[in-house]
């Protein structure tokens, strides 16, 4: 009779103690988190924001723009800024897209200018086969800065990287979305 | 649907979980020596996986993310992956025995099996939705069967070859593995007509 | 006492050597293969990977051994875990937070150092039998024969895959990179290269004596 006593209480102490373990760890990480999250943050705005300022160099600060798009575009396209220069008068718009390249998205960030051509294009992030799919996105590289200036109609005629032309065709079409868009939004004028 | 059939090809040949993406190669490595248990570990892992994306799926979005607990993810989804593996393990020994005595020592070995956490994990990340996610388990779990089913065929063969002796067991299984993956790189780069 | 003090050094002696060398984790005790093949695509992505494990090593080595009659032994293992992925989560946040670009191109892998075994094999096999002291050393050199593993194989990879080391062109201008070394596939390959090397010197000692 007490051996079984004994043994209900040696069965409730285990889930107890995992409780408190649990806890004691959990008390840990929100702690940990408070320390920082705010840095976590800022760190991934930090980075868009850093792209943007890249394209648009003139440019004193970046507005979000709520602009109602397509159930098509809105599969690549995330979020689009415009970039205001010192005057709050509008330089362009900087769009952030994704296009299928090789091994996964890739995530750029277009600028266009108020032509409705492109003033720059970033990437942010992508999976293609380093050495081979990623010198299409090299910084600078051959296939980003024959972008600049090009208007819609004029990026298909872009030429493609040789060895990387999954890859080249993921940022064309990255590219032809975020003219798409930014076309719409300068007719309709915001 | 046609966007479920896309998931499911990439997770098991363009991407596949073991040879491209790297994840689950300790069992991958570790209990291929003979084709019958390769693949009851592997069924073991497409059962886990497919489990462990249902239940995460409303741990993250309906507890977790409205919650602000966002940091607790790693945490919470190995308890859930630890705790699924026990309840399978009791489970198939009282119910299924048959089964049981065929998976039942793979079970254990499948919590630490990075694979399963990683694709919990890759779910969220893809903000993949209820259905996409428990496909996308299933197929990465089809992956990791296929990918360790071929490895031990080729091991079996294997036994019977003269290999250098520095080259015995592990390192010629390594580069059998590393031959595999270069295979399935013809996958990627597979553009789906849809 | 001089004599016990004198044995407790050879012992922690015994188990830095072991960690780094003798019972390498990586080239030994053939664990923890997953981030092995996965990061070891550039030198600081390899030795990132490491002193991240590393640290989780030490903390969970220690808090397990102080807690070792704590936990029960019927749930160890999920008390293990718990720990583990708490001191993970940490390095997670720790990272994601001050060294940006390893946590972008180390990504899932960070998280997973949780269902890492050499992490759960180190705290069943010797935190859970020895003082914390003793165990958090343990973690050090496992961890550092980790850090050790990677950086080896990661150096391999990245001076024959790109022909630069830490990110620096070492092979000139006419050097053409094997890429497959940096595939998936380059990675089973050089792994399973050194570890028949490895197998060949501890063959060749045997067979001396």
């Amino acid at each position: 009779m007490s051996n079984q006593a004994n043994k209900q209480s040696l069965d409730m102490s285990l889930p107890v103690k995992l409780v408190i373990i649990v806890s004691a760890v959990v008390l840990m990480l929100a702690v940990v988190n408070g320390l920082t999250s705010e840095k976590i943050a800022s760190n991934e705005a930090e980075k868009s924001n850093s792209a943007r300022k890249e394209i648009f160099t003139d440019a004193t600060g970046f507005s979000l723009v709520n602009f109602q798009l397509t159930k098509e575009e809105e599969k690549s396209v995330s979020e689009i800024y415009a970039a205001e220069g010192s005057g709050e008068d509008l330089l362009g718009y900087c769009i952030s897209v994704v296009g299928s390249g090789f091994g996964g998205d890739i995530s750029l960030i277009v600028g266009v200018n108020l032509d409705g051509s492109v003033m720059g294009v970033q990437v942010i992030s992508h999976t293609e086969t380093p050495g081979i799919g990623s010198v299409a996105l090299d910084k600078d590289g051959a296939l980003l800065s024959q972008f600049v200036g090009a208007s819609i109609s004029e990026v298909q005629g872009v030429s493609a990287v040789s060895g990387a032309t999954y890859s080249s065709a993921g940022v064309m079409e990255g590219v032809s979305v975020a003219l798409e868009v930014a076309g719409r939004l300068l007719k309709e004028g915001y | 649907m046609l966007n479920l059939i896309v998931i499911s090809i990439s997770a098991i040949l363009i991407e596949n979980f073991v040879l491209v993406k790297f994840y689950g190669c300790c069992p991958f490595l570790g209990v291929s020596t003979k084709s019958s248990t390769a693949v009851g570990m592997g069924m073991a892992v497409v059962f886990t996986m497919t489990l462990t994306s249902a239940l995460t799926y409303p741990l993250y979005w309906f507890v977790l993310k409205p919650l602000g607990l966002e940091y607790l993810q790693t945490i919470a989804f190995i308890v859930v992956i630890a705790t699924l593996v026990q309840i399978i393990e009791m489970f198939l020994q009282k119910s299924i025995p048959a089964l049981y005595s065929a998976l039942g020592i793979y079970l254990p070995l499948i919590t630490t099996n990075c694979a399963v956490l990683g694709v919990a994990l890759l779910n969220i990340n893809k903000e993949y939705n209820f259905i996409e996610s428990v496909v996308y388990g299933f197929s990465a779990g089809v992956g990791f069967l296929l990918a360790i089913y071929l490895l031990s065929v080729v091991r079996e063969r294997m036994s019977y070859a003269d290999i250098p002796k520095p080259f015995r067991g592990f390192p010629i299984a390594l580069i059998a593995a590393a031959l595999l993956s270069i295979s399935f790189m013809g996958f990627q780069g597979l553009k789906l007509p849809f | 006492m001089a004599e016990k003090k004198q044995s407790k050094k050879n012992f922690y002696l015994q188990i830095i050597k072991d960690g780094i060398i003798f019972k390498n984790p990586t080239f030994i005790q053939l664990l923890g293969m997953c981030p092995t093949l996965a990061v070891t695509t550039s030198v600081s992505n390899g030795i990132g990977m490491g002193l991240s494990a590393t640290f989780v090593l030490i903390f969970s080595n220690f808090f397990i051994s102080l807690l070792r009659k704590f936990i029960p032994a019927k749930i160890r293992i999920a008390s293990y875990i718990v720990i583990i992925a708490g001191f993970v989560t940490v390095v997670e946040m720790v990272v994601k937070a001050y060294m940006q670009s390893l946590a972008e191109s180390l990504g899932l892998f960070i998280p997973l150092i949780v269902v890492n075994c050499i992490i759960l094999a180190r705290a069943e096999s010797f935190a859970s039998k020895n003082e914390p002291l003793a165990s958090a050393l343990d973690g050090l050199a496992t961890g550092l024969g980790f850090t050790l593993a990677l950086t080896v194989i990661s150096a391999i990879r990245e001076l024959l895959g790109n022909g630069t080391l830490l990110g620096f062109n070492v092979m000139g201008e006419n050097f053409s990179p094997a890429l497959l070394i940096i595939l998936p596939a380059g990675g089973f390959l050089v792994l399973g290269f050194l570890i028949a090397l490895v197998q060949y010197i501890m063959q060749k000692g045997k067979g001396e004596k």
